[in-house]
């Protein structure tokens, strides 16, 4: 499953939301247990759970009638993922240039006998 | 999150691995086709291929540049929506060019800017271990 990048950057921007997390990485919680360790109101919580929901990084089950929050951490593994894609780029970018730049040298070089130690 | 940080060193003088990061020509050969022009303030694009065969593209602009050795420009990438930096500095050393790039710029933009770092302390560790840690350190199997 592919999540939106953007999302899960909106859905970790906020310090509740992230407060969330933290509680939720102790074990999963209802809507109510949630909302008593915060001093926001229910309906508040509730938008927060709807975004961490709609991010991936929180889904819901249903016990009897009640809704149980739990943490999912793969989204978190897409933006590694993301960021590391950006390290293979520069990595394959950067090589290359020096691949690129090392035969103009040679080139330059071969152009301009007697400056270097050829026969 | 931290900055990406590449170093390489290359046989090669200064002034011709300059022109490779400042020629737009040079710089589509190993990085992207693009527009650049070395002029402070330049805006510029670079057009890259998504995986799925889309095309893609990078707004930039020249922050800093003071030849042979020093460029920044700005990237802003659309998604997720990040105005990230790249700069360039370019010095001399024995046999050839060492070139260090830093791009930077990926905490989060908004309310929070240090959203990521923190929640990296707080959970990644936790939750994802030393096998992602390892992946964004570039280590991978260390």
């Amino acid at each position: 499953m592919t999540y939106r990048l953007q999302g899960i950057y909106t859905a970790i921007a906020d310090p509740y939301r992230r407060e969330m997390m933290d509680l939720l990485y102790e074990g999963e919680l209802t809507a109510g247990e949630l909302s008593d360790q915060f001093d926001i109101s229910r309906p508040a919580v509730s938008r927060h759970l709807s975004i961490l929901q709609d991010s991936g990084l929180v889904t819901v089950s249903k016990r009897g009638r009640l809704r149980v929050y739990q943490l999912n951490p793969d989204p978190l593994s897409e933006v590694f993922d993301w960021l590391h894609k950006y390290e293979r780029f520069w990595d394959e970018g950067l090589y290359r240039l020096k691949l690129l730049a090392e035969e103009a040298a040679k080139k330059a070089k071969a152009e301009k006998p007697g400056v270097d130690d050829r026969p | 999150m931290k900055d990406i940080r590449k170093r390489v060193v290359i046989e090669a003088d200064i002034e011709l691995v300059w022109s490779f990061v400042t020629q737009s020509d040079k710089i589509a050969m190993w990085l992207m086709p693009n527009d650049f022009q070395a002029k402070k303030g330049h805006a510029f694009t670079m057009q890259c291929q998504v995986k799925d065969g889309s095309q893609g593209h990078i707004e930039a602009q020249v922050l800093e540049l003071d030849p042979p050795q020093w460029l920044v420009y700005s990237w802003l990438i659309a998604e997720p929506r990040l105005q990230t930096q790249v700069s360039i500095r370019l010095s001399e050393v024995r046999g050839g060019t060492e070139l260090n790039l830093v791009h930077s710029g990926w905490e989060p933009l908004g309310e929070d800017p240090e959203g990521l770092r923190e929640l990296h302390d707080s959970i990644w560790s936790q939750l994802l271990g030393e096998k992602l840690r390892g992946l964004i350190c570039g280590g991978g199997r260390s």
